[in-house]
């Protein structure tokens, strides 16, 4: 068995967070039922669509993968800057420039001799394009110190832009502001359901990360540097190097996750492929408390809430954006629950 | 002799322990009204406790406090100001953003912000400007105000709320001496409308120029009183030494070797508030040698060891090793040249105290990966565990979070940690603060074994008896200069406060 480092620091308080993560999607599944009520619905029949319904077939069940893929994706990467203390709320944007990535080689003329291959490429230049994009805000933030909150939210717009004019005015093939079909997509693993071996590769980055982060002195350094700033410049850890380091991590991840979305979702490049992933991830790496498992834990259920949405939209006509509710109360309520639980822990320390 | 009555404020037996140490044993002072009191002291001489008590922060174990003669108790920083206590911190509490006018209105009894309201504080602040003759801009945020100017703001503050009594808590330390000429005019406008003033200093000069009166507090007890007019540099050295209490332990030490091991010359820096606190140190390190760096605090040792250790980089001059110049190196390149270091902040820069002490043991190895690039955890595991051991730190196992350390296991840990990389040079800041007699004499066995093998160490620290038992050479640091160097068997405790207080050697 792999020994290691964190595991052993985290079970002294794994069960308090546990507990405040389990506190936390109860309590947000408990406000949301009074949404649920104003829109005249029944709770119970809302949750049952929501999240237990997509467990009834292989084709609803594959339609969770489709958000599985990115949400964890996304999720791993803001992991790293939060293992620093930094936030990438960019993830919108480096989301929409990976697609931009795919596209371009999935739309090439070579692509359809390429054919597998050009997923691979696609998924290089989605990395790549995400990890640059991300890079000018670390950028920022290493040369002028500005906040890189505000800065990869900005950039989120400006990305939104971008595409918008790219698939209006460059990439428009019919009457539809989007790009022509890629070549070729990744595939399917059964054929009545969504489902694709995009998983498989974001699964297999999940434990990827585990090893990077806590097994790795580039990961040590990482969260020593989230543990303490004054720490790591004793130890000798660059902060603006590991600040630049996590802040293209991320990127790279957004940026894989949006050639996913191309490769394994829509075909195309087209507004609204991001679809709010960049901030779901977020969600899923506090919900998952930076953990692996947690993320991929966290994940899942993040996509059974959105695939199951559009289930209970059909059934009980509660808006899908209902999902975007319950997502924001549970990170409410994790904030909520950290701060109540730090100030317990003070409190004691008082005594 | 004068009633009680017409002093403003009076102590009488004051004593406080923190555990087994006595901060304040029996204690008795008093204030008149348009007086300055100097309370002189050494760093843990028991001022900065006293003046909490005043302040209403700590509570007494027994004594008791009198204002205009009616005995009180002081319960809260509030309670003290409704009994005209004023206090200015070494650290102002001052909105940055803020100018001075909405500072007043923070601090004032109504809350709201109308402009009604900021037109009276206005009047009364201008009003107390020209009565003290103090100048400052009313308009202007403070961030954007000098430090002196924030001072004057801080004590506007005192004066706008109408306090009688002001401590004003090493006010000197930060300004430069044109501006501790102004402000000492207005200490004496303050006095000659019947305030009365505490003035807490260690710069002897200050206290022999602007006190009516002087307190010197040593170990926790007024160890003389005097009035300024019949005092002397020479007995206010002596009583604030305490010699005969000086209490050196003996050491085997080998003597140094002539190797140089490290050379600066002329190092420059200042400190995160941009004071420049250092002005040109030159030092040489010799192997197996342990150089003392003595001085008041705030006169540019936490930048000398910054410096040293290659944590900061200084703004002039240069430091060098046999091998190598070091100036404008990273802290990685320093750790590579072997040079330890021991910060004086041991909870949040010797360690990171989420972490594990397994954790805490990779923070400063150079080391830490096996053959295939992942942390070798074994490996570390066994150095770690090793290492607790030989340096007995008393914890559960490896596996304990740092913080739940207690301050001299937390030592002997980071102690364990830099010794174990063999290190070459060892700066360390303050190694046996706070810690128990104990702890602090086995830090004291640690330097000098690693001494002994031949490691160049600088030892920071105000505690002079440490520095007489394990240094070779004491040099004084004053002002961010090196002003003298002394073999501790060639000097006295007297000579060397002596020369900490700005005196020629």
């Amino acid at each position: 068995m792999i020994e290691n480092l964190l595991e052993k620091y985290l079970n002294a308080d794994l069960l308090k967070k546990l507990g405040i993560m389990l506190a936390s999607v109860a309590a947000a599944i408990l406000v949301g039922s009074i949404f649920v009520l104003m829109s005249g619905a029944d709770p119970l029949e809302a949750y049952y669509y929501m999240i237990f319904k997509p467990f009834s077939s292989v084709t609803s069940l594959g339609e969770v993968f489709i958000y599985f893929t990115p949400l964890l994706l996304v999720g791993l990467g803001v992991c790293f800057t939060f293992h620093c203390k930094l936030s990438n709320l960019g993830g919108e944007g480096q989301i929409l420039f990976g697609a931009l990535g795919m596209t371009l080689i999935g739309i090439s003329p070579a692509a359809k001799a390429l054919g597998p291959f050009s997923l691979v490429l696609g998924a290089l230049a989605g990395i790549l394009f995400g990890t640059l994009y991300a890079a000018l805000a670390a950028w920022f933030r290493a040369l002028f110190n500005a906040s890189e909150i505000v800065i990869t939210l900005m950039l989120n717009y400006i990305a939104e832009q971008f595409i918008s004019y790219i698939i209006f005015y460059h990439l428009k093939t019919g009457a539809e502001p989007q790009s022509a079909r890629i070549a070729f997509s990744i595939p399917k693993i059964f054929p009545n359901s969504r489902i694709n071996y995009g998983v498989i590769a974001a699964l297999i980055l999940a434990f990827v990360y585990y090893i990077v982060v806590y097994r790795t002195k580039f990961g040590y350094n990482l969260r020593t540097l989230g543990g303490s700033r004054k720490a790591a410049k004793y130890g000798g850890v660059s902060a603006k190097r590991y600040y630049f380091y996590a802040m293209m991590i991320s990127g790279a991840f957004c940026g894989l996750a949006g050639m996913m979305q191309v490769a394994g979702n829509t075909g195309r490049l087209m507004s609204g492929v991001a679809a709010d992933f960049g901030f779901g991830g977020i969600v899923v790496a506090l919900l998952g408390n930076l953990h692996p498992a947690g993320v991929v834990i966290a994940a899942f259920f993040m996509a059974l809430v959105s695939a199951g949405a559009v289930t209970m939209q059909v059934k009980t006509g509660i808006p899908t954006s209902f999902a975007s509710i319950l997502e924001a109360l549970i990170v409410l309520f994790i904030l909520l629950g950290m701060a109540l639980s730090s100030r317990i822990d003070n409190r004691k320390k008082v005594k | 002799m004068a009633t009680r009555e017409q002093y403003l404020l009076e102590l009488q037996g004051i004593s406080k322990s923190f555990k087994a140490v006595k901060a304040n044993d029996n204690i008795s002072l008093k204030l008149a009204k348009g007086e300055i009191l100097a309370l002189l002291g050494e760093n843990g001489a028991g001022k900065s406790t006293l003046m909490n008590i005043i302040y209403g922060i700590y509570r007494p174990d027994s004594g008791k406090i009198f204002i205009n003669g009616r005995q009180v108790k002081i319960n809260s920083p509030k309670e003290a100001m409704s009994f005209g206590i004023g206090m200015v911190h070494q650290h102002f509490m001052l909105i940055d953003r803020f100018n001075a006018i909405e500072n007043m209105i923070l601090i004032s009894e109504d809350t709201s912000l109308s402009v009604l309201n900021r037109k009276k504080v206005r009047i009364r602040l201008e009003e107390l400007k020209n009565q003290y003759n103090i100048d400052v801009d009313l308009d202007c945020p403070v961030e954007q105000l000098s430090i002196s100017m924030q001072q004057k703001v801080e004590i506007l503050k005192l004066l706008y709320r109408g306090a009688d009594i002001l401590i004003l808590d090493e006010p000197t330390a930060v300004l430069l001496p044109a501006e501790a000429e102004s402000l000492f005019r207005i200490m004496r406008n303050m006095t000659s409308m019947g305030k009365g003033v505490i003035f807490i200093s260690h710069k002897m000069d200050e206290v022999l120029e602007i006190s009516d009166r002087i307190n010197v507090l040593s170990l926790g007890k007024v160890t003389g009183e005097m009035k300024t007019a019949d005092a002397d540099k020479n007995t206010l050295i002596t009583m604030m030494s305490g010699e005969d209490a000086l209490h050196v332990d003996a050491f085997e030490k080998k003597a140094p070797e002539e190797d140089v091991l490290m050379e600066c010359e002329g190092l420059e820096a200042y400190d995160e508030r941009h004071v420049k606190t250092l002005n040109g140190v030159s030092l040489k390190v010799h192997k197996g040698e342990i150089i003392g760096i003595a001085g008041v605090e705030g006169n540019g040792q936490e930048e000398l060891a910054q410096i040293l250790a290659g944590t900061k980089y200084a703004s002039g001059g240069t430091i060098k090793t046999p091998n190598m110049d070091l100036s404008h190196r990273s802290t990685r390149r320093f750790m590579a040249e072997k040079i330890g270091y021991i910060p004086s902040d041991r909870n949040t820069t010797g360690t990171v105290s989420d972490f594990s002490l397994l954790q805490n043991w990779l923070l400063r190895k150079k080391e830490v990966t096996g053959k295939d690039g992942l942390l070798d955890t074994k490996r570390m595991r066994a150095e770690c565990i090793e290492g607790m051991k030989i340096f007995d730190v008393r914890a559960k196992d490896e596996n304990t979070r740092s913080s739940t350390l207690s301050g001299g296991n937390l030592q002997k840990f980071i102690l364990a940690r830099e010794i174990g990389n063999a290190p070459r040079i060892l700066v360390c800041s303050y190694p046996t603060r706070g810690l128990d007699v104990k702890a602090a004499r086995y830090v004291h066995n640690c330097l000098i074994e690693a001494k002994n093998n031949g490691t160049g160490i600088i030892v920071i620290s105000s505690d002079l008896e440490e520095l007489f038992a394990i240094s070779d050479r004491i040099a004084v640091l004053h002002r961010g200069k090196v002003i003298g160097e002394k073999k501790p068997e060639e000097t006295t405790a007297k000579e060397i406060v002596y020369m900490m207080m700005g005196g020629n050697a």
